[in-house]
């Protein structure tokens, strides 16, 4: 079978495809890159999000082959339990994190948003967040934790 | 639709002749998203261009023309004088998908819930197809008249995308009805206004999703044609001649409905081209 490379949290790496039509968030939970949840499975719910090339896709409904020499992030690449991202740390703060399962795809996108505006305003938080479900919270506390990394970052990231 | 193997090319070009060599088999990679649309029986070599060669905005002599692998967000973050795409670009599913599907893709296999196509229509773009080994320059009114994906065989692609900057005097509205801010179009409204000492001297209405595929609203345009552009006349006509067309009911609702909305939106989408048409004489 095909082989493929990619850079994934910043170590290029190498992957062996299961077939052609494989997608990417199988290819990641095969190599044990389990933090990217299986959600909906057609591109709908945001659990599987993963960053290509500094933007967000669903990782359920992209081909694996077309991450070729490309950069991806992943939620493994986001912190640790010791030394978590901003991001995670302000879910946690805000009481944003319920179940964990939508997560993953939120932090992901948060990261992709802030790389590119460092503090977005209401609007800019809802629009690059609006391919990610969360059942639990009602989005309120974690658009509450974004507005804190965003305001945050205006004022030089303390 | 099945992937069962896939060939990664050079140049459009280059993608071109791969793809008339595998014949029915071959398929063009752009986002994939509409993939999954497609019976799983179907298996397909997909061929991947070099996308950076056709994922550009320009602006010349008028024109925006876009690369048809310029992705959704892309026309969405685009910003310019004249550029209407990125209030379309805005509607569009979510960040994940418009970072993934491309203008191309969108058009190239038409569905009913498609979004560009009714634009583009409204807009009167034309459509440059590489076609052996030449670009042809298509209207979208012959480009839409049938299905795309039946016509785009042979190694031909779409390259690019061209669209008017609009100008003073000239307006355009867009709606799109939807059950979920992701959901796809259950109603599309898109049109183009040009006024000239507050009447209007030509119009463009199109409608998708409730009618099935894309389609020109020419009784209603004729109709508003040298009239002053005036909102209650407006009310008037569209409540009087959007009857006249078949409007399908979608996700549960009836035909009735649709029709209804229908007539709501189309008023809507020329009031907001007007708006902009007349703050752009001012």
């Amino acid at each position: 079978m095909k082989k493929i490379s990619f850079t994934l949290n910043g170590e290029e790496k190498e992957f062996v495809l299961d077939s052609a039509d494989e997608k990417l968030l199988n290819l990641l939970r095969r190599y044990g890159y389990k933090g990217t949840k299986w959600g909906c499975g057609e591109g709908a719910c945001g659990t599987c999000t993963v960053i290509l090339n500094g933007k967000t896709v669903y990782s359920c409904i992209t081909y694996a082959f077309l991450a070729e020499g490309s950069e991806i992030w992943t939620i493994e690449g986001m912190g640790t339990r010791k030394n978590p991202h901003p991001i995670q740390k302000a879910l946690v703060k805000e009481g944003a994190v319920q179940c964990g399962y939508c997560i993953p795809g939120m932090v992901l996108s948060a990261k992709a948003m802030f790389d590119k505006i460092p503090s977005p305003n209401d609007l800019e938080i809802r629009e690059y967040m609006d391919g990610n479900l969360c059942r639990c919270t009602g989005y309120e506390k974690i658009y509450t934790a974004l507005k804190k990394v965003a305001e945050s970052n205006a004022e030089g990231g303390k | 639709m099945k992937i069962v193997d896939f060939v990664s090319t050079g140049s459009v070009e280059q993608a071109s002749t791969v793809l008339k060599q595998l014949g029915a088999k071959g398929i063009l990679m752009a986002g994939g998203t509409a993939f999954h649309f497609f019976s799983s029986e179907d298996e397909k070599t997909a061929v991947v261009p070099d996308d950076e060669q056709l994922k550009f905005i320009s602006e010349n002599n008028g024109f925006f023309e876009i690369g048809s692998f310029a992705s959704i967000s892309d026309l969405r973050e685009f910003s310019n004088q004249g550029w209407v795409l990125d209030r379309v670009a805005e509607e569009f599913a979510t960040q994940q998908i418009r970072n993934m599907s491309t203008l191309g893709g969108n058009i190239s296999q038409v569905f009913p819930w498609s979004d560009f196509p009714v634009v583009l229509l409204a807009l009167s773009a034309e459509i440059n197809v590489l076609e052996e080994k030449e670009s042809r320059a298509y209207e979208a009114v012959d480009f839409f008249r049938q299905q795309p994906g039946k016509f785009l065989k042979n190694g031909k692609i779409v390259k690019s995308v061209k669209i008017p900057v609009l100008e003073k005097g000239e307006g355009f509205g867009y709606k799109k009805e939807k059950r979920t801010n992701a959901a796809f179009s259950t109603l599309t409204v898109a049109v183009y206004v040009k006024l000239e000492k507050g009447s209007i001297k030509d119009i463009k209405i199109v409608s998708g999703a409730s009618m099935g595929m894309p389609k020109r609203l020419g009784i209603i345009e004729n109709e508003l044609k040298g009239k002053k552009a005036d909102t209650g006349m407006l009310k008037e006509k569209v409540k009087a001649l959007a009857g006249q067309y078949s409007w399908k009911g979608k996700e549960g609702t009836t035909k009735e409905y649709a029709g209804c909305l229908a007539q709501t939106r189309i008023t809507d989408a020329i009031v907001e081209a007007f708006n902009e048409a007349e703050s752009e004489v001012e």
